[in-house]
């Protein structure tokens, strides 16, 4: 039975895309899951994958052409099978489709691991994706208290990424109340004007000085990982800036070593952060080797200018290769 | 059973039932037709019933973990005893007491109380409430030898004494307490040797002649209500079975209890009716017919009367609550 | 309306109450002495002038006989209200008390009843070990016992005229330190709540609490003492912008559930202040029935704060370590705040 390639919601705030590129043409065999076309929003360019194996027909967008989200612009069949032409109209996919059928997006910077795909729960009212790893199984455990876990469920709200403020990091009830107006605050303005999708900036990092922080603290009375440190960091520079409301997603444990964050509503930024690794750096024009990482922050690109995310992304990057400035 | 002028008749009658109504106890429960161990009073017949032929309904009587003798004596149905033995919802208790509890408030006799020494002071307190309401009432503890040495028999005894209360505490002296012989835990030939200490008349008895005990009883009772304070009675008395349905009886001997055996309270009663001439043979024979027939109603009663609910445990706790 | 301690309040109910019943006498120690300190705590002074000494009734010094006879003449149609005076001789009793008093009615099959109350003070107050412990998650534990622990003058005298009337053994709590008592028995550091009292005849039904003080970001049930501490430490919270509930269930079982369910619904927080010991105890009772009947209403731990796991030590310095404080209940509001 053929398959519609549908065009994804990108969040609350973005209502129509632009096809930059198709990687298959009318014909040819695709496999679920290979990246079928790339879509740009006016601030980032993704890649779209096929939602299921078979053979491309019904081609109904061109490159270059700007198309609704939820439009259906193709159709996978099966190699013997004859396609209809899809549905022109937007609301071919209702509402209640299951989320299951929406196809996954993979941002472009890092092709090959993480994938977009629709948070879980599909009466979730903002749509809004969540990253999956590579070992998805190894997600940090995050606390919640039960009384707000239970608000944040009845809402509808993912709270997997929303700041804690609680006993031991835990997420309270404030903590939810604040992410709820916040996400409040954002479909009131989305719906008020054009939609912007979230942006990406990315800078390596240096990490010799944090690794050696971590080693020198450890057996201390105040021994630190990385993910402590990246915290703090986190921590400092929205305490430095007021607009800066952050999620940290630190995946040690990820294949890739550049790791987007997905942008939670009713925060202004995330910072991924993915494996670090020994790469070639040049230091006094010499090249040698040091413990790199990517820092990738997303951040809301209908309320920040670039230049905003730029600044913090390098208050960051700041903190994160002189730790000293931090632990004094 | 209580009330005045028994004839000894009427006193071997009790004892009688008393002693038919524990042998088919303790054969039904080598049945598994009663699902607790039995504490029973086989020996001591005439003690129980000796003190509750002199009181009233009225009167109190406090009990131990041995109390059926106590409960029968009293005026508690046999049926009823039965019936709580089988843990029915029909039984004295209503099913939550069981063999160590028997009891029934509306004779005088509240749920007997299985703590050793524990019904002492109890009693103390229910003969102070017949002070004050000044009702005539006499409140009757019965313990054991071992009971003897708790502390509660003590200050209860004091108490009773500095406030000249109507009570009579009955030591049934059956010289062991479970399976600890008299001689090894008291140092002294008697218990009532301890009633001078307290200022109270100690009277020494014969536990197995339910006519003495009679006698004491009603001079201690008479004391009593007069308002002359507590005397402390000891019955001098042999259990002729064990402890408990699990005791082998391997702590005594068996020319002890030969001896206790041939001094029968039962036996004694009937060869003075015979000798005096107020019973005969035949006369023996159809009371232990009577007899016969009310323990077979008891039993029939208790064989079909209801369990209780599992949920009737949350009843009663309080009183006032979901009675 | 009349302003009283708790320890006249409590003499005034006694008054009444043995006025209006003939069937209520008291029995204790050292209660009716002429002469003498009308009970260890000045309570029962100047009752046995009027009522007498039989009603007033001095016992021998002994625990197990004067709760026996208390169960006894309960049993037997009186109203007895025994006094012991330490809380820690309840130890004592404890036959008569949790397998007599509290079973009869139950092995009776509810014909018998046992309308007796005891009274005990508790509290540590420099008097080391054996004249200090608080009991009563003890006397909680025991199905069958009623037990009740006012903290105000107002309820002391309602409280206990309903513990007279009612036909089950009531244990009536009292602190040392809330007593008020005066002369040789008045108690250093005592905070004498006076209050007032009506004169006129009126009860605090058992099994109802009470809501001291309103708030919104956690709710702390404190009883006798410590309901005062959690009402210091609610004035200094405020002054930090946190807003504390104070409740004060007065009546331990049966326990005012729902009052201490609908804050905690309200609060997400609950601190339980108790001056029993820590482990097994009446806060961890508290805390349990929260954490099944509410959990999902909690926006942070439990925190109990209690005496610590020793018996009450009798250096001041130690006592104060060993009790709990208004400031150890600022400090467990501050860790369930997520502030250090």
């Amino acid at each position: 039975m053929a398959k519609e390639v549908v065009v994804p919601p990108l969040g609350q705030t973005t209502a129509e895309v632009t096809l930059v590129h198709w990687y298959k043409r009318e014909g040819d065999a695709v496999q679920a899951g290979e990246p079928l076309y790339a879509i740009e929003t006016d601030k980032a360019v993704l890649d779209v994958e096929a939602p299921a194996s078979g053979v491309l027909r019904a081609v109904s967008a061109a490159e270059g052409q700007t198309v609704p989200v939820l439009q259906s612009i193709a159709v996978i069949a099966a190699p013997d099978e004859a396609a209809d032409a899809p549905s022109a109209a937007p609301g071919a996919l209702s509402p209640d489709t299951p989320a299951a059928a929406v196809p996954a997006v993979a941002p472009r910077p890092a092709a090959s691991t993480p994938t977009f795909e629709p948070a879980p729960g599909a009466s979730v009212p903002v749509a809004q994706p969540a990253f999956r790893t590579a070992s998805a199984d190894a997600t940090i455990r995050r606390l919640i208290s039960p009384r707000a876990r239970r608000l944040a469920e009845a809402e509808g709200l993912d709270w997997s990424a929303v700041p804690a403020s609680g006993p031991e990091g835990a997420i309270i009830e404030r903590d939810v109340r604040a992410a709820l107006e916040a996400r409040d605050r954002l479909s009131a303005s989305a719906s008020a004007s054009a939609a912007e999708p979230p942006a990406l900036l990315m800078v390596e990092a240096d990490m010799t000085q944090a690794l050696h922080a971590v080693a020198q603290l450890r057996g201390s009375n105040h021994p630190l990982t990385i993910t402590n440190l990246l915290e703090r960091v986190v921590r400092h520079v929205g305490a430095d800036d007021a607009g800066f409301r952050a999620t940290l997603v630190h995946r040690p444990e990820c294949v890739a070593t550049v790791f987007a964050a997905p942008l939670v509503a009713g925060y202004s930024a995330a910072l991924g952060v993915g494996r670090i690794a020994e790469r070639p750096w040049t230091l006094g024009g010499q090249i040698v080797a040091r413990p790199i990482c990517w820092l990738a922050l997303t951040y809301d690109a209908h309320t920040l200018s670039e230049a905003q995310a730029n600044a913090w992304l390098g208050a960051l990057q700041r903190l994160i290769e002189q730790p000293a400035l931090l632990l004094v | 059973m209580s009330g005045q002028a028994q004839s000894l008749l009427d006193l071997y009658r009790t004892m009688l039932t008393i002693r038919r109504f524990e042998e088919r106890a303790n054969a039904l429960y080598m049945e598994g037709k009663i699902p607790s161990t039995l504490h029973l009073y086989i020996g001591q017949e005439a003690v129980a019933t000796g003190v509750c032929a002199v009181l009233k309904r009225t009167d109190y009587v406090l009990s131990t973990h041995r109390p059926h003798g106590h409960a029968i004596a009293k005026g508690v149905a046999p049926r009823d005893i039965m019936a709580e033995l089988y843990a029915k919802v029909t039984g004295c208790c209503k099913g939550k007491g069981g063999s160590m509890h028997a009891g029934d408030i509306r004779v005088g006799m509240p749920p007997a109380v299985a703590i050793v020494g524990g019904n002492a002071p109890i009693a103390a307190g229910m003969a102070l409430a017949c002070k004050f309401q000044k009702n005539g009432g006499v409140a009757v503890s019965f313990f054991g030898d071992g009971a003897a040495n708790e502390g509660a028999v003590h200050e209860a005894l004091n108490m009773a004494a500095i406030w000249s209360l109507p009570v009579v505490y009955v030591c049934e002296n059956n010289l062991y307490g479970a399976s600890t012989s008299f001689s090894t835990v008291f140092n002294i030939a008697n218990v009532a040797d301890r009633a001078p200490a307290y200022g109270i008349p100690g009277v020494i008895v014969d536990g197995n002649d339910v006519e003495a005990v009679r006698e004491v009883a009603i001079e201690a009772c008479a004391r009593a209500r007069a308002g002359a304070g507590p005397t402390l009675i000891e019955a001098k008395t042999y259990r002729l079975c064990g402890h408990s349905r699990s005791d082998p009886l391997t702590y005594r001997s068996k020319e002890e209890e030969a001896v206790w055996r041939a001094r029968d309270p039962l036996v004694i009663a009937a060869q003075r009716l015979k000798e005096r001439g107020e019973a005969s043979d035949a006369d023996l024979a159809r009371v232990e017919a009577e007899v016969k027939a009310v323990i077979d109603e008891a039993v029939a009663f208790a064989e079909t009367s209801p369990d209780p609910l599992a949920t009737d445990a949350l009843k009663h706790l309080f009183v006032g609550e979901s009675a | 309306m009349p302003m009283m301690s708790i320890a006249e309040a409590l003499r005034l109910a006694i008054r009444e109450e043995m006025e209006r019943d003939p069937r209520v006498f008291c029995i204790g120690e050292d209660i009716g002495v002429t002469g003498g300190f009308g009970g260890a705590f000045t309570v029962t002074l100047g009752l046995s002038e009027q009522f007498g000494h039989e009603r007033v009734l001095d016992t021998p010094i002994s625990e197990i006989g004067l709760a026996g006879a208390a169960v006894g003449a309960a049993m037997a149609g009186m109203r007895p209200i025994a006094d012991v005076q330490y809380g820690d001789f309840l130890f004592c009793m404890m036959d008569q008390l949790a397998n007599q008093a509290a079973k009869m009615t139950y092995m009776s099959g509810g014909t018998v009843s046992v309308p007796m109350v005891m009274r005990a003070p508790v509290g540590s107050t420099r008097r080391g070990s054996q004249h200090a412990q608080s009991l009563e998650a003890f006397m909680c534990h025991v199905p069958g016992l009623k037990v009740v622990a006012p903290a105000t003058a107002y309820d002391a005298k309602g409280l206990l005229k309903a513990a007279v009337r009612d036909d089950n053994p009531v244990i009536v709590f009292e602190h040392k330190l809330l007593y008020g008592s005066k002369g040789a028995r008045s108690e250093k550091g005592a905070l004498s709540p006076v209050g007032e009292v009506p004169s006129e005849d009126y009860i605090v039904p058992i099994g109802k609490g009470i809501v001291r003080r309103e708030g919104s970001d956690v709710t702390i049930v404190g009883k006798l003492l410590t309901m005062y501490q959690a009402l210091a430490a609610a004035e200094t919270l405020a002054q930090e912008g946190i807003s504390a509930e104070v409740i004060d269930p007065r009546t331990l079982v049966p326990l005012d559930k729902e009052l201490i369910l609908a804050s905690v619904r309200k609060t997400g927080r609950l601190v339980v202040a108790e001056e029993d010991n820590r482990t097994c105890g009446w806060a961890a009772e508290i805390a349990a029935m929260v954490a099944e009947e509410a959990f999902y209403y909690l926006d942070a731990p439990i925190a109990r704060v209690s005496s610590i796991d020793t018996p009450p030590p009798f250096a001041p310095v130690m006592e104060a370590f060993y009790l709990p404080s208004a400031d150890k209940i600022v400090d467990a509001v501050h860790k369930l705040m997520g502030k250090n």
